[in-house]
C-alpha cells in the first residue's frame, strides 16, 4: 500500500532532517516533493491499471450485479460504453465469446420484436386513422339494402364494412410519424435522466441519442455515482430504457422500409441517377 | 421527368459520379476528414481550458495538504522518536493522504503543464486532427470509443448532427462496397477453385475428341462450338452420351458406324446451316450434364451458382482480426490478447474504448497510430460487409435446415 510507504517516508525524513540545521525549510521542500510524487503515482495508477480509487473494504466496487447487467447489455447490443470494461484476460476472452453468441441473438430478437410491434402499430394506426376518417366523412357513407343489381353495379358505394377493410391492406405509416416517435422517446428519456442525475436537457438528450444510435461513448452514464441515491435502480432503469428504445427503433425501421425505398427511388430518378426501369444500388 | 435531364446534364453527371461506388467511398473519406477538422476546431481550446480549470482547483488543495502535513510535525515538536507519538502521527498522516487522494481523483488534474500544450515537451493535444479523425470514424461506424468525447455544448450538438448524417451515409457505402467486394471475391474464388477442377475436365474432352477422330467420320465437325450449339435435338445429346460411353469403353462396332452416319447426317446438315457464335452456348442448360461442354461454359455456369462456403468467410474475418492483432501488438507494445481483444471489440462495433491505439501520448508516433487505427477500422468494416454479403445465402439456408430439423418450420410452409 503506497500510502503507508509515503507516510513512512515522511517520518523517516523528519527524523533525519531534525538533526540538521534549518530543518524546517529542508523538510518543507521534501514534503512538497513527496506529495507531488504521490499525486503522480495516483494518477498513473488510475490511468494505466484502471484503479478508481476505491479500496476493497470501502465500497462494493465497480462490478455489482446491476452494473454487470448493464455491461452485458451494452455488449450484446454493441453499444459498448466502456465505463466498466474487463481487465483480466479471462474476462476479455469471455467477453469475446459472449459477444459472438449474443450479438446475432440480439439482432434476431430485435428484428422479431420489431416485426410484432410494427404489425401492432400499423393496426393501431389504421384504427385511429380510420376512426378519424369515418367521423370526418360520415355523410358519404351509404348503405344499399341488399339490392343485388345496385350492389353489383355500384363501385362507389362504400358500406361501413368496406371502409375498415380497405386500409388494412395498404396501411403505410408515414415516415414523419416514426421519426417523431423516436424523437419523442429521446426527449422523454432526456427529461427523465436530467431529473434523476441533475443533468441539463442537452446532456440528457445527448446521452439518449448516443445510446440509442449504439455509438455509446460512455463519458456520461447514469448511475455511475455509486454514492448517490438509488444507484442500482438507476442502472437497471437505464438498461430497460436501452432495450425498449432499440425495440422501438427496430419497429420504426420495419415501418418505414417501403417508404424510404420508394422515396430513395424517387430521389434517384429526380437526380437522374436512376433510370425509370432500373432499381438503385 | 425528362426536363431536368435535358437542362442539367452536367448536374446529372456529377450526381452519377457521386453516387457510384468510388464516389461513395470518396464521400465517406471526405466526411471523416472534414469531421476531423471540425471536431478539432471545436474541442481543442476547450481541452486546454479544462486543464487550466483543474489546475487552479488542484493547487490550493495541494498546498492545504502540505500545510496540514507540516502542522502535524510541528505539533509534535521534536518528539518524533517516541512510539505513541509516532502511532498518532501515522494515523493522522494517513487520513490526510487519503483525503488528498480522493480530492486528486475528483479534480482529475494529472500534473501536466497546461501552458505548454502543443509545444515542445508539453502535453500533446488529444483533439489533434488525427484524434478528431479517429473520433469521426468511431461516430459514423457507431463504434464510439469514448476515450475522447465532446465536452462543449457546440461539440455535442455537432456530434449529434454529424451522426444523423454520417451513419446512413456509412451504411449506404458499406452496402455498396460489400456487394462489389463480394462479387470480386466470388470471382477470384471461382477461378482458384475451378482451375484445379476444370483442368481435369479439359483432359477428358481432349480424350473424347481423339476417339471421335479415330471414328473415321470425316463428316463430323469436331469443332466444339458447333457441336454444342446443336441444342435442338435431344437425340444429338443422347448420341453424344452414347458415343462418350462407348469411347470410354473403347469398343467400336457396326452399330456405332450406323449411328455415326445417321447422326452425322443430321448434325452435319444442321451444322452446315447453323453457325452459332460461342456465346450462345452459355445459355444452354441442356448441356450442363455433358462433359463435352466448353470449359468457359462450365466456368460461367459455376460462377453464377457459386457460393463461398461459410468457413472461408469466417477464416477471412478471423484472419483480419489476427493480422490486426499482430500489427497493433507490435506497434503499440500490447500483448497479443489485448491486441486481439481490441480488434474484436472494434470490428463488432462495440467499442469500449479502454484499449485504443494512439492514445499513449508519450509515444512520438501517436498521430500515425491514430491514422492507422482509423484506416484499419474503415477497411475492417468493408471486409465485414463483404463477408456478410457472402454469408447471407449460406446462413439462410442453414437456418432453414436447422428449423426443419428442429421441427420449427414445416416442410411445406417455409418462411
Amino acid at each position: 500500500n503506497s500510502r503507508e510507504k509515503v507516510v513512512g517516508q515522511l517520518i523517516s525524513l523528519a527524523v533525519e532532517l531534525q538533526r540538521t540545521e534549518r530543518w524546517i525549510e529542508n523538510f518543507t521542500g521534501e514534503v512538497n516533493r513527496t506529495i507531488i510524487d504521490h499525486q503522480e503515482f495516483i494518477h498513473r495508477t488510475t490511468k494505466d491499471r484502471g484503479w478508481d480509487g476505491i479500496e476493497g473494504e470501502d465500497e462494493e466496487g465497480l462490478w455489482t450485479f446491476a452494473s454487470s447487467l448493464l455491461y452485458a447489455i451494452t455488449v450484446t447490443t454493441t453499444i459498448g460504453y466502456g465505463h466498466v470494461a474487463p481487465k483480466t484476460p479471462e474476462g476479455r476472452i469471455v467477453t469475446i465469446g459472449y459477444a459472438v453468441v449474443g450479438i446475432p441473438l440480439t439482432l434476431l430478437c430485435l428484428t422479431n420484436i420489431g416485426d410484432v410491434m410494427a404489425t401492432g402499430f400499423r393496426l393501431l394506426y389504421g384504427k385511429i386513422c380510420c376512426g378519424v376518417c369515418c367521423t370526418l366523412f360520415k355523410p358519404r357513407r351509404r348503405r344499399i339494402p341488399g339490392d343485388p343489381e345496385k350492389g353489383l353495379a355500384g363501385p362507389m358505394v362504400t358500406t361501413e364494412e368496406e371502409q375498415p377493410d380497405k386500409p388494412k391492406e395498404v396501411i403505410h405509416v408515414p415516415t414523419s410519424l416514426c421519426l417523431l416517435l423516436i424523437a419523442a422517446y429521446i426527449f422523454a428519456g432526456a427529461m427523465l435522466f436530467a431529473m434523476w442525475e441533475q443533468w441539463d436537457i442537452l446532456t440528457g438528450s445527448y446521452f439518449c441519442f448516443i445510446t440509442l444510435s449504439t455509438i455509446g461513448f460512455g463519458d456520461i452514464v447514469p448511475g455511475m455515482d455509486s454514492n448517490a441515491w438509488a444507484a442500482e435502480e438507476k442502472l437497471v432503469l437505464c438498461a430497460l430504457y436501452l432495450v425498449l428504445g432499440l425495440s422501438l427503433i427496430a419497429m420504426c425501421f420495419n415501418l418505414v422500409q417501403e417508404d424510404v425505398k420508394a422515396k430513395c427511388r424517387w430521389l434517384g430518378m429526380k437526380l437522374g441517377i436512376v433510370e425509370k426501369h432500373e432499381t438503385p444500388l | 421527368m425528362g426536363a431536368p435531364r435535358k437542362n442539367h446534364p452536367l448536374c446529372r453527371k456529377i450526381m452519377k459520379i457521386l453516387f457510384s461506388h468510388v464516389g461513395l467511398c470518396g464521400m465517406v473519406i471526405l466526411y471523416c476528414v472534414a469531421g476531423g477538422f471540425i471536431f478539432e476546431h471545436l474541442e481543442k481550446n476547450n481541452e486546454q481550458q479544462i486543464c487550466y480549470d483543474s489546475y487552479y482547483e488542484y493547487i490550493p488543495m495541494e498546498n492545504k495538504t502540505i500545510n496540514s502535513t507540516l502542522k502535524i510535525f510541528y505539533d509534535y515538536g521534536g518528539a518524533v522518536t517516541t512510539a505513541e507519538t509516532r502511532e498518532l502521527m501515522i494515523i493522522q498522516l494517513q487520513s490526510i493522504l487519503q483525503t488528498f487522494r480522493d480530492n486528486t481523483l475528483a479534480i482529475g488534474y494529472d500534473g501536466r503543464s497546461c501552458n505548454l500544450y502543443g509545444k515542445e515537451n508539453g502535453p500533446v493535444y488529444e483533439w489533434s486532427w488525427a484524434g478528431g479523425l479517429m473520433f469521426s470514424v468511431t461516430v459514423i461506424t457507431t463504434i464510439g470509443y469514448g476515450h475522447i468525447a465532446p465536452k462543449t455544448v457546440w461539440g455535442r450538438l455537432v456530434c449529434i448532427a454529424y451522426a444523423v448524417l454520417g451513419i446512413p451515409l456509412m451504411l449506404l457505402c458499406l452496402a455498396n462496397i460489400g456487394s462489389v467486394m463480394a462479387d470480386v471475391f466470388r470471382f477470384i474464388y471461382a477461378k482458384i477453385c475451378c482451375c484445379g477442377g476444370c483442368r481435369r475436365k479439359k483432359k477428358d474432352n481432349v480424350v473424347k475428341m481423339k476417339h471421335f477422330d479415330s471414328n473415321k467420320s470425316r463428316q463430323w465437325t469436331v469443332d466444339k462450338s458447333n457441336i454444342i450449339a446443336e441444342d435442338r435435338h435431344a437425340s444429338v445429346s443422347t448420341e453424344f452420351s452414347n458415343l462418350k460411353s462407348r469411347s470410354s469403353t473403347g469398343s467400336m462396332d457396326s452399330s456405332e458406324d450406323r449411328l455415326d452416319s445417321k447422326s452425322s447426317k443430321n448434325t452435319f446438315g444442321i451444322g452446315k446451316v447453323k453457325i452459332v457464335p460461342l456465346n450462345v452456348t452459355k445459355k444452354n442448360p441442356l448441356f450442363m450434364n455433358d462433359d463435352s461442354d466448353d470449359e468457359d461454359d462450365e466456368d460461367d455456369l459455376d460462377e453464377q451458382k457459386i457460393t463461398v462456403p461459410l468457413t472461408i468467410t469466417i477464416i477471412v474475418i478471423g484472419g483480419y482480426i489476427f493480422g490486426g492483432a499482430i500489427l497493433f501488438g507490435l506497434w503499440e507494445g500490447w500483448d497479443w490478447l489485448q491486441a486481439a481483444y481490441f480488434c474484436f471489440i472494434t470490428l463488432s462495433t462495440i467499442g469500449f474504448g479502454d484499449v485504443v491505439p494512439g492514445t499513449d501520448f508519450d509515444n512520438p508516433q501517436a498521430q500515425g497510430q491514430l491514422l492507422l487505427g482509423s484506416i484499419y477500422v474503415l477497411f475492417g468494416m468493408a471486409i465485414l460487409s463483404m463477408c456478410f454479403s457472402l454469408m447471407q445465402d449460406e446462413i439462410l439456408a442453414k437456418a432453414r435446415w436447422i428449423g426443419l430439423k428442429l421441427g420449427i418450420i414445416d416442410k411445406e410452409t417455409e418462411d
